[in-house]
């Protein structure tokens, strides 16, 4: 081989381990002499040795260099530092102790060549001295050679996926040598494999959390975040979600809003329209929902099958009408009772949705997903009252479950109650958030890849692929591409909106949220439960005197 | 050689050629023995024995937060006493239990039987009847859902097509049927495993005893309760207490069908346990420990009644 084919192979070499000037002179001398005794070798040899390593390279120039012999005790003794070494930073350390010691070896087995040797040692101390201090110089560098773990939900949703992906490979170019590795679950399935790991010491750094689930905050198991993260990017509204006892301890991500879902061209079939603020009243929607059912229309395609909330969306969002904020919150926190004659008011007029056929039968076994599928293809319902991140599911390819392209969508308010304290008022909820695990090794990293997610760019990216509200601070003015019209009619749905942040599941615990679940979610909306059974029954789980 | 009480040769040592000596199997060096034991031995330990010593330890413990743990003695045991969400899954459990475990068990020998006395295709129908219980939980539970829903499920398009469209209905959304339903789909696939017991079971019986009782004409009926039953009860015993015990543990199928729903009719304590330790917004595993521990010594009193009860009490002698 000539120097000038093996100079450029063992130059990127020295290059990609980031050395010196003097490790390159040194490689280059070892190169030239290696090239000048062993004019036997043959050129893969030569080229397999320049490619290994240095060390190799000085092992090598030992005159009675027997490869084979050599490298299967060298192998033995020292085989990770001969096998992709090149790439193992602190294997290089290794590298400078173990020259030595080959050398010995060359010295001890094939005897003493005084001229070679004497190069060789001047070579190699030079060498082995440049390499040390330079490695040891560069060992904080090659501490950066790190994973951040990451565990997130929504593994089943593209868009979802892609932006936090998307996040990891800026934080990658930002942080050579630095792997983010995201481990996609769902939801169920994530909390399980969080309660059982975060107790024992073990879990992420970073991992997907909503705001009702307190205990991680009240258990220690997250980090308060007030000082290492860029909260300028952040509404403030939503930070507040996080914040508890004056520290904040999640980066909220998604937000949504309460709406409801409707089929224009069946809505315009049963020749109502809507008003211009697409609010209808409490008689209104019921007499809707007595038409759809006469037309052979499911009303709502609602079903509680695999999760805690979607039952309760009438109701609950017709108490925030009635109550308004503050007695709404007081409500699902046990200070009032559910026998109030307002909530028993609502309670029977949902009562009435319930009897005139709103929810289809199988309700109680629908799926959220399936809803979605139910409400826009088959067999097809009018209305679908769900949080905005609806458009997670539907505004895919329709051979994966979206819905159709001429889908004629539409969106209303939830209806306004008599004597509603707060018919403006709307359900607004931060949804996916992340955390920083108390016992990670790498907060200023994990800090790092959160403020990667909240950006202003990666929040406009948010809306315009995902096509949902964010917590970040986004500058969207115009709307573009195929969901352009959807974007704007949500924004036109939130004017005049009074925002209450929250929703019952995440002001509910323990036994109350277990009652939620099955009654005011399952049992009543389903027809299982009169009134009066219903307030009893909530007030037995919730209501605290 | 001695006779076993089983007819069989049996042989404690074992002769290879002559001249040679003799190996013992008993004789094994205790190390040899330590080195083929101590793997199983330390599996055993990590998976099965130290959770379940750990989840007593847990029981006597609240895990306040910021790992903080108290000992509480038995406070979450008289916790239980008054918690009706417990005593609900403990009736469900206890329902589900008795019917689902006679119903599996002599619904496997029935079905034994037919396959015994070689019914038209036979080989067919043991294959059939034996899949299902190669399924997992989840299939199973995904093809009862399907199968129970109200608007395209098998069970309600059947009753229409006969015209029983009256008695449609929403298996799992109703709480008078949803745990019934989920005891159907249950039944349904672990009755294979019972019945290949006893089909086993039966082709050991020995043909000489079936034979005299022919000669002495004796009819079907009388040779299956004079006889056959009497002679399979050491096999329905043991079958009846796996099948009690598996029962009284109960999760998989009850958590993808239904989770414990509609208005906790479908609540077992296995679901229970669950949510009070993954879904209460809480990491106290002081609680749902209590329930698993106080679980675990009743189904352990409830075995050894049912063994008691149930065992032979007189040699068989034929």
């Amino acid at each position: 081989m000539h120097i000038e084919t093996a100079y450029p192979i063992a130059r990127r070499d020295a290059q990609r381990l980031g050395h010196t000037q003097e490790w390159d002179d040194a490689l280059i001398k070892v190169c030239r002499s290696l090239v000048a005794d062993r004019t036997g070798r043959s050129a893969p040899g030569i080229r397999i040795l320049l490619r290994h390593s240095f060390l190799m390279c000085l092992a090598a120039a030992s005159h009675n260099f027997d490869r084979h012999s050599f490298s299967l005790t060298a192998q033995r003794e020292h085989g990770p530092i001969f096998r992709g070494c090149r790439h193992k930073r602190l294997q290089c350390l290794k590298k400078s102790a173990v020259a030595d010691q080959v050398l010995e070896y060359n010295s001890q087995i094939h005897g003493e060549r005084p001229m070679f040797k004497a190069m060789l040692s001047r070579l190699s101390v030079a060498g082995v001295a440049a390499a040390t201090a330079f490695f040891c110089a560069t060992v904080p560098a090659a501490a950066e050679d790190v994973t951040l773990e990451v565990w997130s939900h929504e593994a089943d949703e593209l868009a979802k996926v892609a932006f936090r992906e998307q996040a990891a490979r800026n934080l990658e170019k930002e942080h050579p040598g630095t792997k983010v590795k995201i481990t996609w679950y769902e939801k169920n399935p994530l909390f399980a494999a969080l309660k059982t790991a975060l107790p024992a010491g073990q879990g992420p750094d970073v991992f997907y959390l909503e705001p009702d689930l307190v205990e991680y905050i009240s258990a220690g198991y997250v980090i308060p975040l007030d000082d290492i993260i860029n909260w300028n990017n952040i509404e403030a509204w939503a930070r507040q979600v996080w914040t508890h006892d004056g520290k904040t301890y999640g980066v909220p991500q998604e937000a949504y809003t309460n709406e409801i879902y409707y089929n224009k061209g069946m809505l315009k079939q049963l020749g109502v329209s809507l008003p211009d603020n697409g609010q209808l009243t409490q008689i209104q929607f019921l007499d809707l929902v007595k038409k759809a059912k006469a037309a052979n229309i499911t009303p709502i395609a609602q079903g509680v099958g695999d999760r805690p909330y979607p039952g309760a969306y009438i109701s609950a969002e017709a108490l925030l009408r009635k109550l308004g904020p503050d007695d709404y919150r007081k409500l699902f926190t046990g200070k009032l009772s559910f026998s109030d004659p307002r909530v028993v008011d609502v309670l029977k007029w949902v009562r009435e949705l319930v009897d005139a056929g709103a929810y289809p039968k199988n309700f109680m076994t629908l799926k959220l997903g399936e809803s979605h599928y139910y409400f826009y293809s088959k067999p097809g319902a009018l209305m679908l009252p769900m949080g905005s991140w609806y458009t997670g599911r539907a505004f895919v390819p329709e051979d994966k479950g979206g819905q159709p392209k001429d889908f004629p969508l539409g969106i209303m308010q939830f209806p306004a109650m008599d004597n509603g304290s707060c018919n403006e008022c709307k359900t607004s909820a931060v949804g996916a958030s992340f955390v920083i695990n108390a016992a990670s090794k790498r907060k200023q990293l994990a800090a790092a890849f959160l403020n990667a997610m909240s950006t202003p760019e990666m929040g406009k990216m948010w809306i315009e692929t995902v096509y949902l509200q964010t917590s970040i601070k986004a500058e969207v003015k115009n709307f573009s591409g195929p969901y352009a019209a959807y974007f704007s009619e949500l924004m036109d749905r939130q004017n005049g909106a009074k925002y209450f942040i929250g929703s019952p599941r995440d002001m509910t615990t323990g036994s109350c949220k277990d009652t939620f679940i099955q009654v005011l979610n399952s049992g009543f909306p389903g027809g299982l439960l009169s009134v009066d059974q219903t307030v009893q029954m909530m007030n037995a789980g919730c209501f605290k005197g | 050689m001695r006779m076993s009480s089983y007819g069989f040769a049996h042989t404690s040592k074992l002769k290879l050629n002559s001249g040679e000596p003799e190996l013992d199997a008993r004789r094994i060096k205790p190390s040899l023995l330590i080195a083929f034991f101590t793997p199983a031995l330390l599996f055993y330990i990590a998976l099965v024995l130290y959770p379940v010593l750990r989840t007593f330890y847990n029981s006597l413990f609240t895990m306040r937060p910021h790992g903080a743990v108290e000992f509480v003695g038995l406070h979450n045991f008289a916790a239980l006493l008054t918690d009706g969400t417990f005593w609900t899954a403990v009736r469900n459990t206890a329902i589900f239990t008795v019917v689902a475990t006679v119903v599996d068990v002599f619904g496997g020998l029935l079905l034994a039987l037919c396959l015994f006395v070689r019914v038209p295709f036979a080989s067919l129908l043991r294959v059939l009847w034996f899949t299902p219980v190669l399924m997992s939980y989840v299939v199973v539970g995904v093809i009862w859902v399907w199968i129970f829903d109200y608007d395209w499920g098998l069970a309600n398009t059947a009753l229409r097509a006969i015209g029983l469209g009256a008695l449609e209905q929403s298996w799992l959304g109703q709480p008078s049927t949803a745990l019934w339903s989920v005891m159907t789909a249950h039944i349904w696939k672990w009755l294979g495993f019972n019945m290949i017991v006893f089909l086993a079971a039966l082709y050991a019986l020995p043909g000489e005893v079936l034979g005299a009782a022919e000669l002495d004409n004796c009819g079907w009926i009388a040779k299956l309760f004079y006889i056959i039953i009497p002679m399979l009860r050491g096999t329905i015993v043991n079958l009846l207490v796996l099948s009690f015990i598996g029962k009284m543990m109960v999760f998989d199928l009850v958590w993808i069908m239904t989770g414990g729903g509609p208005l906790w009719s479908t609540e077992t304590v296995s679901t229970y346990v669950y949510k009070r330790a993954f879904d209460w917004n809480t990491f106290d595993l002081g609680y749902p420990s209590a329930i698993a521990v106080l679980w675990f010594i009743i189904i352990l009193a409830f075995v050894s009644v049912l063994r008691g009860l149930l065992r032979q009490r007189d040699k068989l002698e034929f």
